[in-house]
């Protein structure tokens, strides 16, 4: 299985589905959506560079640019370009290089980078987010719209203040609200998702699985509104597509996938409903990481238990 | 071994936090200000001293059976010394410090110490030991306050010295930060001056 | 019988322990009798300062002079113009200003609970328990750097001269709800109140204490008023 991986084949087909989603991102919050993934890019390179340079046919990985480009769509469109470094370096830095480099590492690298910075800076990640370009020719004739602010106020923010409607589901799923720069367009996420599964890029149990516990227990959490809106607001369905498979932080396992994936699910819904954050999404996904090699042990001895019998 | 070697010893090549992991939790709790580290540190300095100068005193009379009540006796009435002086005399600092100047007690250091050298040991040998592990406890104390209190605060022992640009990191002000700044700072060691064995 | 036979003994070690025990326990505790009227007295000071602080406005007014003489002037003032007393079937401490036989304004002990721990607040109000005239926390557990700001000169500020009586308050639900606006917004309405980035627990946390309070404070001080 690392065979394949280590070709970097795969990472440069998920680099090719994020490339709509980005064109989409300038559209809606302007040039300087490039800057911020430009900026995560090279620091990702400097940083994955000096951990390996002394080391024989050290080679920074293609997985190097996946990881740098998706902790980059994470983030809100008024990011200071500083901030989209330093959330690239932890990535690299702490979520991949310490444990052992490609292959070896325990939490989804980009998650941890961004959860690092959410934490570090909620002002300049949850406050000020920018209302979003309409028409032709969008955002592609600006630099970015930092008048439009809309402070506090993403779908989740607004849910949270019992606030609910401003955006319409329609307006969700096709992405035309305010969010991070990659999380907006559930329509695009999915042609992604698509592409990703039907070129054997990405699993499909994890996304389906995620996707379908998240509406489960949304449903079971806030009974009175439409799981679909939760599905299509914050980070969770960008998450399901490009974190949930990424196929290192992953269980092995076939039953453990399922298992995993439900997991996820219902510590998001349970992270947003409870807690201090808006966004459970990445907080559930790196728990459920750390479920990972016991929930892969577990099924494999009871599955090794039950074929005794 | 002279008096400079026991305190070299037992200050940095046996560094009770980065050589023997030990004190751990108290390096956590206190270390999001430099001041608050400075003080927790010159309290574990005095106790350690103290403590292990006295339980070598009289480590001749000590039964074997009881010894360690004895130790544990000795460092809590040091300990409860250093509380009562801070709240009669530092208020403000021992509100700060809160529960954590009691827990000096429960600071493996402590024992570490009395156990280790000051019950084979003389009293002078055992007060320089204990200053010494003390002060190498004070020092990854400050070391991991310096890196919190400025990216947290920007500003060291107080002082502001990151000017209106800074933006405050405030994963640095919460106590997960000290964890992977001191697993930093034990890597970094590590490497440099402790070559690893085969 | 030897020295060495009895260190061999039981009872040797049992001696021993209760002998340190002694030694160390008397130490201790002959310190402490040492500092006691020291911590209590700065505790009792630090206390009362606030609560004179509280009062200081309505109080300077009234003798026409500046807060800050009137708070150098602090064992003397504070005996001379503050009374602790209580209101009926309230069991906060309630203090209040006097000055020319006239009451200027009240200060209550409140609690409640934070996102870590209890926090414990003092607030003052004006005569007729409208008005919040001041609040100071002084016991708080919450994150430092988010929720700590609590603490902090901006935040307490925006309660001041806050009217929180309601003008239609029945029994029990007498005090108008508080309303959270972003950090660095201007409050376009009386009951608006800055909330703190990044700590959104902790600000409901001090407004709820509020809230609960001073309807609490309230109700006792209508029994006081009309029996």
């Amino acid at each position: 299985m690392f065979e394949r991986i280590l070709k970097q084949q795969i990472m440069n087909k998920v680099l090719y589905s994020l490339v709509p989603l980005m064109l989409f991102a300038i559209y809606l919050f302007g040039w300087r959506v490039l800057a911020v993934v430009a900026v995560a890019n090279i620091f990702a390179y400097i940083t994955e560079y000096l951990f390996i340079y002394k080391k024989k046919g050290g080679k920074v990985s293609m997985a190097a640019f996946v990881t740098a480009t998706l902790v980059a769509m994470t983030l809100p469109p008024t990011i200071p370009l500083w901030i989209s470094a330093v959330a690239a370096i932890i990535s690299i830095a702490f979520g991949k290089m310490v444990f052992g480099g490609f292959g070896t590492n325990m939490f989804n690298p980009a998650i941890l980078g961004r959860t690092f910075v959410y934490i570090s800076f909620p002002n300049q990640m949850t406050i000020s987010w920018i209302k979003p370009f309409t028409g032709f020719p969008g955002g592609f004739s600006f630099w970015s719209n930092s008048k439009a602010m809309e402070t506090g106020a993403t779908i989740l923010n607004q849910q949270r203040m019992g606030v609910v409607g401003l955006h319409s589901l329609t307006d969700a799923f096709t992405g035309i609200v305010p969010g991070s720069l990659g999380e907006t367009s559930a329509l695009l996420i999915i042609l992604s998702g698509l592409y990703l599964i039907f070129s054997k890029t990405a699993k499909w149990q994890p996304m389906l699985g995620t996707a379908a516990s998240i509406l489960i227990f949304n449903a079971i959490f806030y009974p009175a509104s439409n799981p679909l809106y939760f599905l299509f607001s914050g980070g969770a369905m960008f998450g399901i597509v490009f974190m949930t498979t990424d196929p290192v932080s992953q269980p092995k396992g076939k039953i453990s996938l399922w298992i995993y994936a439900v997991l996820i699910g219902f510590l998001t819904v349970f992270i947003r409903r409870f807690s201090l954050f808006a966004e459970g999404f990445m907080f559930a996904l790196l728990l459920a990481n750390s479920f990972m090699p016991l929930i892969d042990y577990g099924v494999e001895s009871l599955s090794k238990t039950g074929a005794k019998k | 071994m002279t008096k400079k070697d026991i305190f070299i010893v037992s200050a940095f090549k046996e560094n009770s936090v980065w050589r023997q992991i030990l004190g751990i939790c108290s390096a956590l709790a206190v270390t999001n200000l430099m001041m608050n580290s400075l003080i927790m540190g010159l309290g574990v300095i005095f106790c350690l001293a103290l403590s292990g100068f006295t339980i070598s005193l009289i480590r001749a009379w000590i039964p074997r059976s009881v010894r360690m009540m004895v130790q544990t006796l000795i460092i809590a009435a040091y300990v409860i010394i250093v509380d009562i002086f801070l709240q009669a005399n530092l208020p403000l600092i021992s509100k700060q410090l809160g529960p954590y100047v009691g827990l000096i007690i429960t600071n493996c250091i402590l024992m570490g110490r009395a156990e280790a050298f000051a019950s084979q040991n003389k009293p002078l040998d055992s007060l320089i030991d204990g200053v010494g592990a003390g002060a190498g406890y004070t020092l990854v104390l400050l070391v991991i306050s310096f890196i919190r209190e400025l990216f947290g605060f920007g500003s060291i022992f107080g002082i502001k010295i990151m000017g209106s640009w800074w933006t405050n990191w405030s994963i640095m002000v919460m106590a997960p930060s000290a964890f992977f700044i001191l697993a930093m700072l034990i890597w970094i060691i590590n490497v440099k001056f402790y070559k690893a064995k085969a | 019988m030897s020295d060495k036979s009895f260190k061999d003994t039981m009872l040797y070690p049992i001696l021993f322990m209760l002998a340190a025990c002694i030694v160390f326990v008397g130490v201790l505790a002959i310190m402490y009798r040492g500092s006691e009227a020291k911590i209590r007295a700065y505790k009792q000071d630090s206390y009362q300062k606030i609560v004179l602080s509280l009062l200081s406005e309505p109080l300077s007014q009234a003798l026409s002079m500046k807060p800050f003489y009137l708070l150098q002037d602090y064992p003397n003032a504070y005996n001379t113009y503050i009374t602790e007393s209580s209101l009926p079937g309230l069991d906060r401490r309630v203090f209040y200003a006097k000055a020319e036989d006239t009451i200027l304004g009240y200060c209550v002990d409140i609690g409640g609970k934070g996102l870590w721990g209890t926090m414990r607040a003092l607030v003052a109000m004006s005569p007729d328990f409208k008005t919040i005239k001041g609040l100071a926390i002084y016991e708080q557990m919450e994150t430092p750097g988010l929720g700590a700001r609590i603490g902090e000169e901006w935040f307490l500020a925006q309660f001041n001269d806050i009217q929180v009586l309601k003008l239609d308050g029945n029994a029990g639900n007498y005090i108008n709800d508080f309303e959270y606006i972003p950090e660095g917004q201007t409050a376009s309405k009386p009951m608006q109140i800055q909330q703190i980035t990044g700590a959104t627990i902790t600000s409901t946390s001090v407004t709820r204490m509020l809230k609960d309070e001073l309807n609490l404070t309230y109700t006792a001080y209508l029994r006081q008023v009309q029996p």
